[in-house]
């Protein structure tokens, strides 16, 4: 369960990049973030993953404060940036032992679940390279599973589709479907509408620093059709992409 | 050519503004430029000039003063076809911009000719720190006139030239014909060890000079004796410097003119060559460059169970940090490296100078010995882990090196003093090998010092302490994260900077203060434990603190 409670952000003080949003996102549900590009999406997220400091509000992972106990609150979720070059010089292997080192993942567990997820990726025969080898898309998919090692919680994945593949992109939503039934969190921004369509339970619709939207997917179409701001806006997501 | 002029511009712009901030660095950076120049002036061209000068006269008398620029210039052609080699592959073929530049509707030869005058532009400067004392010595010596002058100026301009063509038409064919592309990071190491095998050659080729220079008979020998003179080898490599020399030793008659149009007939020749070779050869090297070696192939179930090792989170870090620090080739040099060479170069310098075995040499061993002067050593033991720890810079960059990857350092689990520390002390592991590499060296030589053992050990510990702590409060607090490529986040990092000169100052004072003092071994060694000893802790106490909030401050 993530809890964001009356959160702002600004930069220089004055714009304000996120304007007082409170958000819950319950366990057991996949809830996506949707926005155009610039809305305050990634400020979001980098202020939950404790990256930047938040100017006022309260964010609780799994009821924890992520600036009153930030190693406590860490270890409940797993992170995927929206970009993946990282660690570039060190094998892919290596950086998946790397998280599992980091997340204190038992080493019988560490094997069979980075086995898994490699095969899962088709990852296993890049396992021996160096991440500046791989292909965006491969670094997006290595990130992932360096994410996953520990089987978190919860799952903030910033825009985790871009660049892969269709076959790894279902596999992800798979997995992202596996784990809200598990009754685990999935929170995730996309500015794509139509795959927030497809795989969230709830959506909110951020947009200048504001929640113009809060709600499921029906009740978001319901929603479209009675405000007519909210519509282009629904217009732009859709013809983006 | 048009295109050229444009993409040059473009090239030259992004090469010197290095994308920084307006205002205030821009002056710190010309001041810098400044610096740089007077530094090598002094370091180079003014002892160079003074050699010239010395040698002239002596050759002037057997009427071969020519000599001299013959030998200057085959020189320094040789030098800039040495370091083009490598500049051009990392320019031509390793450059970021290439990608961005081979959709672009250009021609092989305007994307060469606008990188080539970017090169070209750099080795004037290398060019001119060698040429212009030769030839300053040369003119106001033989009272040459104007045209002598106007002859200089154009071959300053044309020389760097033939011998930066030759390095591209090497670099063009390797990487037509060759995979080693796709190797760039083992590349840019072997590239970075050679510009410092050859710093090392100068440096002891300039020793031996030194002593052949009290003595110009034995120097003109060496330069002019059979075919295997210096002069004559360089001359032979780079025919176009007998050229050059003869148009300006002969500049006041016809035959100046003649060398001078040959010289720049084959110039233009080989601007032509360069042109012609490189529209054939250019895009087929450099088109997938990108690629970085890779073996795609499944690790077997013991390459997996070797690489899967669980770590506390700790070590995970370190290791993390030292996997980076030498496989990144601007890390591995910048750092590593600079900071292994000290003991190397200390090795070269006692046994090249061969001043161990001199009369005074002995006399100097003898003192050392002599328990009264072993508090001097014990501040010199000291003063050598702070300089040597200070230029090694794993510390100080440790923090800009992660650039806008520091977020990684955020979100992760791991409390951020431990991160600090798992950031200093890979920088304490290599510093402490070079100093223990060093102390081995001297004793090798000097001979073994017991009493010296226990408290340099331990002086030599504070030393690295010190700038390490420095080094890592000054990236906590100033950290260089906005860079493009890796060697900036070494290269032109302050903190690198400051910790590198501030230990020069340091190490220094502490010598002159124990000099003046007269202090014997122990109270030395208390005096540097009390001092430093309390320094060091004051710092981790302030690290662990506000450092701390000033690592959790760091926006990105």
């Amino acid at each position: 369960m993530i809890e964001l409670l009356n959160v702002s952000k600004s930069y220089n003080g004055k714009d304000m990049a996120v304007d007082n949003i409170s958000i819950t996102i319950n366990d057991g549900e996949i809830f996506g973030f949707l926005g155009p590009n610039g809305a305050g999406k990634t400020t979001t997220i980098k202020m939950i993953t404790g990256i930047i400091n938040k100017d006022g509000g309260s964010i609780k992972i799994n009821g924890i404060d992520i600036n009153g106990n930030p190693l406590q609150a860490k270890k409940e979720f797993a992170y995927v940036p929206d970009n993946p070059d990282m660690f570039l010089r060190l094998k892919g292997i290596e950086y998946v032992n790397f998280m599992a080192d980091i997340y204190d993942v038992p080493m019988d567990i560490r094997k069979e679940r980075i086995k898994n997820l490699a095969e899962r990726f088709e990852m296993s025969n890049a396992l021996g390279d160096q991440i500046q080898s791989y292909s965006h898309g491969m670094r997006q998919k290595i990130v992932i599973i360096g994410a996953l090692v520990h089987e978190p919680k919860v799952w903030i994945l910033d825009e985790p589709l871009t660049g892969l593949d269709p076959k790894s992109s279902y596999i992800l939503k798979e997995m992202m479907r596996e784990q809200a039934n598990n009754g685990k969190t999935v929170f995730f921004s996309t500015h794509v509408l139509d795959v927030a369509e497809k795989v969230c339970d709830r959506v909110a619709i951020i947009n200048k620093g504001k929640i113009s939207f809060c709600g499921t997917i029906q009740e978001m179409r319901e929603h479209f059709k009675s405000n007519e701001s909210l519509e282009k806006m629904f217009l732009e997501l859709t013809n983006h992409e | 050519m048009s295109k050229l002029w444009i993409l040059t511009k473009v090239l030259l712009k992004t090469s010197l503004s290095q994308s920084e901030k307006k205002g205030k660095k821009g002056i710190s950076k010309i001041a810098m430029l400044i610096l740089l120049v007077v530094c090598f002036g002094f370091s180079f061209s003014i002892p160079l000039g003074y050699l010239f000068n010395k040698l002239y006269d002596p050759l002037a008398a057997l009427d071969q003063q020519g000599i001299l620029l013959t030998l200057a210039i085959a020189g320094v052609s040789l030098a800039i076809f040495i370091f083009g080699i490598f500049y051009v592959l990392a320019v031509f073929y390793f450059g970021k911009d290439v990608e961005f530049l081979l959709p672009l509707p250009l021609k092989p030869s305007q994307i060469l000719g606008a990188k080539f005058i970017t090169v070209l532009i750099y080795e004037y400067a290398m060019e001119f720190i060698i040429l212009l004392p030769a030839i300053g010595v040369f003119g106001i010596k033989s009272g040459a006139g104007p045209l002598y002058y106007v002859y200089s100026l154009l071959l300053l301009l044309l020389i760097p030239i033939v011998p930066l063509i030759l390095a591209s038409l090497i670099n063009m064919v390797i990487m037509r014909f060759t995979n080693l592309g796709k190797h760039k990071d083992a590349l840019r190491v072997i590239g970075g060890i050679f510009g410092l095998a050859v710093g090392i050659g100068i440096s002891m080729v300039s020793q031996r000079m030194e002593k052949i220079g009290t003595d110009p008979d034995a120097m003109i020998k060496l330069l002019t004796e059979g075919d295997n003179s210096l002069v004559s080898i360089a001359a032979k490599i780079f025919p176009t410097a007998k050229l050059a020399s003869l148009s300006l030793i002969h500049s006041s008659d016809l035959k100046g003119i003649i060398n001078l149009l040959l010289f720049i007939a084959i110039s233009v020749a080989a601007i032509l060559i360069f042109m012609i070779l490189g529209e054939l050869l250019y895009f087929k090297g450099v088109l997938g460059n990108s690629e970085v070696y890779s073996k795609r192939k499944m690790l077997s179930k013991e390459q997996m169970d070797k690489s899967l090792r669980k770590n506390s989170a700790m070590k995970a870090f370190m290791l993390k940090e030292f996997r980076i620090l030498f496989r990144t080739p601007a890390y591995l040099l910048n750092c590593v490296i600079a900071a292994m060479i000290w003991p190397a170069f200390a090795a070269v310098g006692m046994l090249g100078s061969g001043v161990l075995k001199s009369e005074e040499g002995k006399n100097f061993l003898n003192t050392i010995r002599d328990t009264r002067y072993l508090g001097i050593a014990l501040a010199v033991i000291f003063a050598v882990s702070i300089l040597f720890s200070g230029s090694g810079g794993v510390t100080s960059t440790s923090i800009s090196r992660d650039g806008q990857n520091l977020y990684v350092s955020k979100y992760i689990p791991l409390s951020f003093k431990d991160q600090i520390m798992a950031r200093i002390i890979p920088g304490i592991i290599l510093s402490s090998i070079s100093v223990i590499l060093t102390l081995a060296v001297a004793f090798f030589y000097i001979g073994f010092i017991p009493e010296l053992i226990i408290p340099g050990l331990i002086v030599s510990f504070l030393g690295i302490l010190l700038t390490s702590f420095i080094g890592i409060l000054l990236e906590l607090r100033f950290p260089k994260l906005n860079w493009d490529n890796e060697e900036k986040a070494v290269k032109q990092n302050m903190n690198f900077m400051m910790v590198m000169f501030g230990s020069m100052i340091l190490s220094t004072s502490a010598v002159i203060i124990i000099v003046l003092l007269k202090l014997s071994l122990w109270y030395a060694f208390g005096a540097i434990v009390l001092i430093f000893g309390g320094i060091d802790i004051a710092l981790y106490y302030v690290i662990m603190n506000q450092g701390q909030k000033w690592f959790e401050a760091i926006e990105l």
